[in-house]
């Protein structure tokens, strides 16, 4: 138990610097068995407090959602930012003290390497934050109430709930006698089961959408009694609302003005679209009848007006909150956000985010050239070795992250030549400003041999 | 046997795909895979991907099929359900820019239906063509059905009277008039029909007239079809007797001249049996009329300036056999082939199957000037090939022509790119290396902007996995990695370079 405890005030306390581009990052856990043995404690701990019907089943879940949250681990899928554990554990410390009742003996905040903002409880004490959660919010008391959502599904043992349900759901004598029905019956048996399918996911649905609105309340609670602001909780739903709206991704990249060379002018056949078999918005499926309106989550208007009537709150545009560790927060993990796309190869959402941000003024200038030469000069290799495919998807007409998609036609459009001049044409535009960057010039040193 | 393959809905319970009864849904739901391809234009431009399932079977012998489509980005985008007869499996599908057209079987109940899904995904055609259980059973296995952009699609099956014919359904997508044609049933000998090409106005085809199926009498036709009224513009017959002649590509120009390509024969040669004389290049206009006629003699013009085979200073070693030939947009013609040779088989003699066998090496590239004179020649290094020839007697064109049938070159296909005026040669590449294990590649070689460049793509198969590699999109392979372990499939589409 000792053991588990130092690793998270280990992460708690390491030193950090406040200037974004120096603090240290690690995809893996300095140690991965110390990692991998927490894990498996929470978990063993969670599992044995299982009991009544169906148990050894609830357990056989939880017990797969272990190794497959390993697994991710061990994918990369997370970040190890020892300052964002101490700025946010600060935050988490403070909603701990206020509120006696929360046990968080074996609580851990993982940073997930995904720029949607979004968290996550798993139930068994893990919980995740992604890292555009921490681009997307303005205040601490934002994240606060965030935090206290995701801890209020522990404490209502949500996650627990959920597939004890579903296990009983799936088991009962009801589910039971119409699978026996659908085995007998010997005309439109797979049309039969999809419906029965159907209609327990609808029904599953449902109730993960009355267990939002019950952390919602519980959050609020929690919240309440901390020195945050709780007008902050429908701001921050406010701003995770972008995504359900989907103007995620929404900024309009214009890649024929940042790839657009006096030495190399930008080609339109690069954005050129293919023939699709059909013309349609959304994917044909004749044998699905559940809605795609239905979600995990109700809607967040909906999610707001309860709170506002719960709680009575009423105009609360006006007021400010607290800022203490948001914009660290926020500068480190927009440079993250960045990093961790052009370390793990997803270049089309390492341009995205580099032209957005080198746009809204968040990244420097000397910062977003170094980087987007340093994606030109991956992409270079990784076309090279015809690996392109493995890290960047081809465009999607069916898919509504639009501007993303623009990205990765490009990208897949271009032939190999064509890089190699544009990742020349790019560095030489911009070397005379960045003589003294090394790691721009080593780009730029890279494409001048190529380009002889 | 049928493969059992959860189908998408499953993917709305990945979040509880653990519990039992669950699985006993799923399993319940599965759909059984009856067949799957890609779906490949004439071009050998992939358009997508298909999977034909059964979903259910149905009262009155009827079958609920699921059909489920992927765009040539392996993005899913419809599954459809079909109802009909039980027992329909696909032959090939095509996508013409209009609609989506599926050619199927059913051999049981004796017909060919025409299938197709307009640009909305409704069924746009739905035709059923009954024929014999032995014509269901002769069917072509390729070149069963072309489709024309923006027009229709050509059904192309064996339909035999007295002697074996074929039947040509064209059927139009843009509101025109739908035609057939069949060979005539006063005829004496047999005939087969290889669609070459098509445009806004007309179909070319290629016709193989022959008097039995070991005839030594056979010839090559050429016809031109008028695409509006199925009227046969012209029929140009390249006799034995006269006028010998293969067509290996035929292209409809801008004025629809009918380019025509190949090799030609000393006349009362057999263009399967014996070696040509050269290759060449003729343009008929639609009413049949000769315009242009150009050669290039094996000995003449093309021998003096051939290269050595690659690692020796034999310039003349071997023969060459052509895959294909190719008109780009600027009226430059090219020649794509390999260089082999007939040798003894050693282990054949002893006592193995085969007494000769061919070697093939090097790939050739003639590249042709406009007025079909040759501009150069190139050889392209490539792993050495040895095939039992399977058949000893006739001569080392005889073999190979067998043997290319049997897919035993390692030329895979051509990919022509129009709107970038590109061109893609496939070839399937062993490379041995001392010190080294031996590689598997695709080897690519690629024409674009005058220039003619190579790139390679190693295939991994090792202890953990194995690759395949199939036809995708222009300019891209699919690359199916099978990992031993997991026993699961990635598949990625890669570009080949240039």
């Amino acid at each position: 138990m000792n053991r588990f405890l130092l690793v998270v005030l280990l992460i708690m306390l390491a030193s950090f610097s406040t200037k974004a581009q120096q603090y240290r990052v690690n995809y893996l856990p300095n140690d991965l068995d110390v990692l991998e043995d927490y894990l498996e404690h929470i978990n063993d701990t969670f599992i044995d407090n299982i009991e009544g019907k169906h148990s050894s089943k609830v357990k056989k879940v939880f017990k797969k959602k272990d190794e497959k949250i390993f697994r991710t681990v061990k994918d990369s899928a997370y970040s190890f930012i020892p300052a964002i554990d101490q700025k946010m554990g600060a935050i988490a410390q403070e909603i701990y003290q206020k509120n006696p009742s929360i046990n968080p003996a074996n609580y851990q905040f993982f940073i997930k390497n995904s720029i949607v903002p979004n968290a996550a409880c798993y139930g068994d004490g893990m919980f995740e934050v992604n890292l555009g959660l921490l681009t997307s919010l303005e205040y601490d008391d934002e994240l606060a109430f965030i935090l206290c959502h995701e801890i209020a599904h522990k404490l209502l043992n949500h996650s627990m709930k959920k597939v004890k349900a579903r296990v009983t759901t799936l088991n009962s004598d009801e589910t039971k006698q119409r699978i026996r029905k659908l085995k007998r019956t010997r005309y439109g048996q797979s049309r039969a089961a999809l419906l029965v399918m159907n209609e327990l996911s609808v029904d599953f649905l449902n109730h993960s959408q009355e267990a939002e609105m019950q952390a919602d309340s519980l959050g609020f609670v929690l919240l309440s009694k901390t020195k945050y602001n709780t007008s902050k909780s429908i701001s921050s739903l406010r701003k995770l609302q972008r995504e359900e709206d989907d103007l995620f991704f929404s900024y309009r990249v214009q890649l024929d003005s940042v790839f657009d060379h006096e030495s190399y002018p930008f080609q339109e056949y690069w954005l050129e679209e293919e023939q699709s078999l059909f013309d349609v918005s959304e994917k044909i499926n004749d044998f699905t009848s559940t809605s795609k309106d239905i979600k995990t989550h109700p809607e967040t208007e909906e999610r707001i007006q309860k709170i506002k009537s719960d709680f009575k709150l009423n105009s609360l545009d006006s007021i400010s909150g607290d800022t203490t560790y948001i914009k660290s927060l926020e500068e480190i993990a927009n440079f993250h956000s960045i990093q961790y796309t052009i370390d793990l190869n997803f270049l089309d959402l390492a341009i995205y985010q580099l032209i957005e941000k080198y746009d809204r003024k968040i990244i420097s200038e000397e910062y977003y050239y170094t980087k987007m030469a340093s994606v030109l000069k991956i992409l270079y290799e990784a076309r090279e070795n015809h690996h392109l495919g493995k890290y960047i998807p081809h465009k999607n007409n069916l898919s509504e992250e639009e501007h993303l998609n623009t990205i990765r036609l490009f990208l897949h459009n271009l032939e190999l030549s064509e890089i190699k001049k544009i990742g020349w044409a790019f560095c030489e535009t911009h070397q005379e400003k960045l003589a003294h960057h090394q790691d721009f010039m080593q780009t730029y040193q890279f494409f001048k041999n190529l380009n002889p | 046997m049928k493969q059992k393959l959860l189908f998408t809905l499953a993917c709305l319970f990945v979040s509880i795909s653990f519990y039992a009864q669950q699985k006993k849904l799923t399993g319940i739901a599965a759909f059984d895979l009856v067949n799957s391809g890609a779906l490949m234009d004439k071009k050998n431009n992939v358009d997508g991907y298909y999977f034909f399932f059964q979903a259910d079977k149905l009262k009155n012998k009827k079958r609920e099929y699921a059909i489920r489509m992927l765009d040539n980005s392996l993005n899913e985008i419809a599954t459809k359900s079909y109802i009909g007869d039980k027992g329909l499996s696909v032959l090939t599908t095509k996508f013409n820019n209009q609609a989506l057209m599926y050619s199927l079987v059913n051999e049981k109940e004796k017909y060919f239906k025409l299938l197709a899904f307009d640009k909305q995904g409704n069924v746009q055609i739905d035709r059923n063509i009954p024929v014999e259980k032995k014509e269901i059973k002769e069917r072509y296995s390729r070149d069963i059905l072309m489709p024309i952009d923006d027009k229709g699609f050509l059904f192309n099956f064996r339909k035999n009277n007295k002697r074996s014919g074929y039947t040509l359904e064209y059927q139009a997508t843009d509101g025109n008039k739908s035609w057939s044609y069949s060979t005539p049933k006063d005829v004496k000998m047999n005939f087969e029909a290889t669609p070459m090409a098509a445009n806004k106005n007309y179909i070319a085809v290629m016709e193989y007239a022959y008097k039995s199926n070991f005839s030594k009498d056979s010839d090559v036709h050429l016809l031109l079809f008028d695409i509006h009224t199925g009227k046969l513009q012209f029929k140009k017959e390249f006799t034995k007797e006269e006028d010998p002649r293969f067509l290996s590509n035929v292209y409809l120009d801008d004025e629809n001249n009918v380019v025509v390509l190949g090799e030609y024969f000393e006349a009362k040669d057999n263009f399967v049996r014996d070696e040509s004389l050269g290759i060449y290049t003729q343009v008929y206009n639609v009413n049949g009329e000769l315009i242009s006629n150009s050669k290039n003699d094996w000995e003449k013009d093309i021998k003096p300036i051939m290269p050595s085979e690659i690692g020796t200073n034999d310039k003349n070693r071997g023969h060459i056999f052509f895959n294909d030939f190719v008109k780009t947009k600027t009226g430059e013609y090219f020649a794509i082939g390999e260089r082999f040779r007939k040798i003894a088989n050693a282990w054949g003699i002893i006592g193995g199957t085969s007494y000769t066998q061919l070697v093939i090496t090097d790939a050739i590239m003639i590249h042709f000037n406009s007025d079909f004179s040759i501009k150069d020649i190139q050889a392209f290094e490539k792993g050495k090939s040895r095939v039992d020839s399977m058949i000893d007697f006739g001569s080392p064109q005889y073999n190979a022509h067998f043997m290319s049938y049997k897919g035993a070159f390692d030329y895979k296909y051509t990919q022509f790119d129009e709107r970038r005026n590109k061109f893609y040669s496939i070839f399937y590449d062993f490379e041995r290396i001392k010190g080294e294990q031996n590689k598997y590649a695709y080897k690519a070689i690629i024409y674009n902007d005058g220039e003619i460049t190579e790139d390679k793509i190693y295939m991994k198969n090792d202890y953990d996995t194995q690759t395949y590699v199939m036809p995708g999109k222009i300019g891209h392979v699919l690359l199916l990695e099978y990992d031993r372990k997991q026993k699961s499939v990635l598949a990625r589409l890669a570009k080949l370079n240039l």
